[in-house]
């Protein structure tokens, strides 16, 4: 990887559509973020994340590490009712297994997309009890 | 036309009409043997580089990243925010999350 930007603009476009699409579908704010992280990256992801801000309590923010190997997702307060753990889950180890493969590009945008899908079905705000 | 086909039949084979034509020049027959096997070649390995050319540089999990960070979304807040951050606020402390590794 040389240095200099890690997507060509034609990657970087597919991202923001996928982004942008995902924020008009479920109303919540996507953000994706890929590069390196000094020390905790779980603990720069909450960081990051809660530098959004006001928008923080609707913020999914994707973090990818290269070179450490690791996705985190994080989802603020009114995000995380609407995209639970286990579908973020499920996105970020569809998106671990592209990145695996060296697909960046598809990694996040499927991730995105199967993230802004779970978030688009109406919450499950009462589950029945097993008969 | 039986007789049209045997008359025509043996003016036909190679080498009975026309003139050989001169000896190649050393110039000719590097072009023909070196010059097209080279050119051969080169288009065939064009074609196998084309996808990466097109698609740009791959990633390969586990060789050193040197690109520079990519942010997608609306730049909301920063590095110096984020880093200046202690405690973390409870729009992010009662939220949720996931991570994997590869």
């Amino acid at each position: 990887m040389p240095a200099g930007s890690a997507f060509t603009s034609k990657q970087s476009d597919q991202i923001r559509h996928a982004v942008t699409t995902a924020h008009d579908e479920t109303g919540l704010h996507f953000f994706v973020q890929v590069g390196l992280v000094d020390g905790d990256i779980r603990a720069y992801a909450l960081r990051r994340h809660a530098a959004l801000g006001a928008v923080a309590e609707f913020g999914v923010f994707v973090l990818v590490e290269p070179e450490a190997r690791r996705v985190e997702i994080v989802t603020g307060e009114t995000a995380a009712r609407r995209l639970d753990d286990r579908a973020a889950g499920l996105a970020s180890l569809a998106m671990a297994t592209s990145f695996a493969g060296g697909d960046l590009t598809g990694g996040v945008v499927n991730g995105v997309r199967m993230m802004a899908q779970a978030a688009a079905r109406p919450p499950v705000l009462h589950e029945h009890e097993a008969d | 036309m039986g007789t049209a086909v045997l008359a025509a039949g043996p003016a036909l084979a190679i080498g009975e009409r026309g003139t050989p034509g001169d000896k190649l020049s050393a110039i000719e027959t590097t072009a023909i043997f070196v010059g097209i096997p080279v050119a051969v070649a080169a288009v065939i390995a064009f074609l196998v580089f084309l996808p990466s050319i097109v698609n740009g540089p791959r990633y390969r999990p586990g060789r050193p990243w040197t690109a520079t960070t990519a942010w997608f979304g609306e730049p909301i807040g920063s590095e110096a925010t984020a880093s200046a951050i202690t405690t973390l606020p409870p729009a992010t402390v009662n939220g949720g999350g996931a991570s994997a590794r590869w």
